[in-house]
């Protein structure tokens, strides 16, 4: 199965998340009522938010030094990260548990693919796609009130900046997904869950202490933070690069774990 | 008389096989201790950095509401979304019908299992939050024994109402197939009424009123409100009264929908 494998080039694997996509979106034909509902909870979501700020912040300019149409940028780009991260893979993964304790999970080691790959994109989840937007919606409006005050050369840093998060996002996903090949039902997504959750507000607010943690040994400052300070021309661009070496060790390191793991599956069908 | 009897034994045995099936999975009780720690940690630093700030005020009520709004949630939670939709699409909601008594007993006796078991493991957390609370004099809640017990009564209405809810939505699956939308905007729909997001002394008067009327809040936020203990007596019997309505108006209408929706019901999954 290995040499197949690794003979897959990426344009072998765009091709099959091409029909992924398909399928997801005809899926989508079927439901479309639901659908609807997702546009109903997305402006929901966007309500909530604004509103929780809101009140964060009380009459004040600043909150832990971060303006308002700040904080909306990111909380944006985390609306941006979680729910596309959720139509993308992080749906996939959650149901990974499920297919391990039906013996299912077999199937996906069958397949001529990378079985992280495969179990993290085999199916695309369009409502969740639909609920991002919300995160585009914060995003675009922060672009929109500092127009004047922004450079473009930091807003295309910044979503590329951004695009580097959702790989971390995606590799701690993976990491802690992967514990559920040999031990499912740890509950360890629920860590995950809770861990990327701390990112909706600026680094900024936990402390020095904690801060210090999750710049170096969690970084999930990485996440919205780092992004947000690059749009808003706080940072260099030099942490474009740190980011993108985070996300490739933290996807590395996945590997290693799932692949540990896979060694250590036992299968609930034979 | 014999069927009451019966029943109480059906419901003690369900919530013991609760334990028991959980207790296969120390990993992830552990996980859950570890998530809620997080959570909390992250409200207590949100907070804090808010109040830091000195933009709003009522911010040692906001903290202490927060706090115990966690703690109330674990009381009255109810998970019969999470399992009941999928006995129903899949067809095994036909094992219920040819037992000689209602699902609804089983669907019960795992709630307060589920509930039990979150709340022991939240614990820790809660002490935890509460420490850091009083240190940062953030906590204003003392504890008062008759507030306790009326608090006491309102969770046990608000677990009524919130159960009976969560059934009504899952009555749904019988006639929409795809229900994944529906779940979660009732979650989020239910969690913004309730005041697991905002608290009511932060809403505009027409707010306030739905707040008031909806039966969300009975769930959640009135039981809080006691234990903080800024409730005056008129409120507190004014609340009491429509959470009482509500739980027999949700009743009745359970035993309506479920009436006609059971004749819609096709058993696919067979």
């Amino acid at each position: 199965m290995k040499p197949k494998e690794s003979r897959r080039n990426i344009i072998y694997y765009f091709k099959v998340w091409r029909q992924v996509v398909r399928g997801g979106l005809k899926r989508s034909y079927l439901y479309k009522t639901d659908v609807l509902v997702r546009v109903l909870r997305t402006i929901l979501v966007l309500g909530i938010q604004i509103f929780f700020l809101s009140i964060l912040f009380g009459d004040k300019e600043l909150y832990v030094g971060w303006s308002k149409s700040e904080a909306y940028l990111v909380v944006g780009i985390w609306n941006l990260l979680n729910y596309l991260g959720w139509s993308l893979f992080s749906t996939n993964l959650l149901y990974l548990e499920s297919k391990v304790l039906d013996g299912k999970f077999d199937y996906i080691l069958l397949k001529p693919l990378s079985s992280s790959w495969y179990a993290s994109f085999s199916d695309f989840f369009i409502n969740n796609f639909i609920t991002a937007l919300s995160g585009l919606t914060l995003i675009f409006y922060y672009i929109i009130a500092e127009f004047g005050n922004i450079s473009l050369i930091n807003i295309l840093v910044g979503l590329v900046a951004i695009f580097i998060s959702l790989l971390i996002w995606y590799s701690i996903y993976l990491f802690f997904a992967s514990f559920t090949i040999s031990n499912p039902r740890n509950g360890v997504l629920s860590i995950a869950k809770e861990l990327l959750g701390l990112t909706k507000y600026p680094i900024d607010v936990f402390g020095d202490n904690l801060k210090a943690i999750f710049y170096t040994v969690l970084p999930i400052a990485f996440l919205t933070t780092i992004p947000a300070n690059i749009i808003r021309g706080e940072i260099g661009y030099g942490y474009l690069v740190i980011s993108l070496g985070i996300g490739l060790f933290i996807l590395l390191l996945a590997k290693l774990v799932w692949r540990w793991n896979v060694k250590k599956y036992s299968s609930a069908s034979s | 008389m014999k069927d009451r009897k019966q029943n109480k034994k059906i419901l003690s045995r369900e919530i013991q096989m609760y334990f028991k099936r959980e207790s296969q999975y120390k990993g992830q009780m552990l996980a859950w201790i570890i998530a809620d720690a997080i959570k909390i940690v992250g409200l207590c630093f949100i907070w804090l950095a808010a109040s830091n700030t000195k933009g709003i005020g009522n911010q040692e009520y906001i903290v202490s509401y927060y706090i115990l709004i966690m703690f109330v949630s674990k009381f009255t939670s109810d998970f019969t979304l999470e399992h009941g939709i999928r006995n129903i699409l899949d067809g095994r909601f036909s094992n219920f019908l040819v037992k000689p008594y209602s699902y609804l007993l089983e669907y019960l006796g795992t709630n307060i299992g589920g509930n039990i078991l979150r709340i022991v493991l939240f614990l820790p957390s809660f002490i935890g939050a509460i420490y850091f609370a009083r240190i940062n004099n953030l906590w204003i809640v003392d504890f008062n024994p008759y507030l306790i017990f009326l608090s006491l009564i309102a969770i046990i209405l608000g677990f009524g109402i919130s159960f009976l809810l969560g059934n009504i939505v899952c009555l749904f699956s019988f006639k929409i197939k795809e229900m994944d939308g529906i779940r979660i905007l009732y979650y989020n729909i239910a969690s913004l009424l309730s005041g697991e997001f905002v608290p009511s002394i932060f809403l505009p008067e027409i707010g306030k009123f739905l707040f008031e009327v909806l039966p969300f809040r009975y769930t959640l936020s009135f039981p809080v409100e006691l234990i903080i203990g800024r409730v005056n007596d008129y409120e507190k019997e004014q609340g009491f009264i429509l959470g009482f309505i509500w739980l027999l108006i949700l009743f009745v209408l359970y035993k309506i929908i479920y009436k006609k929706a059971i004749k819609k019901y096709e058993a696919e999954g067979i």
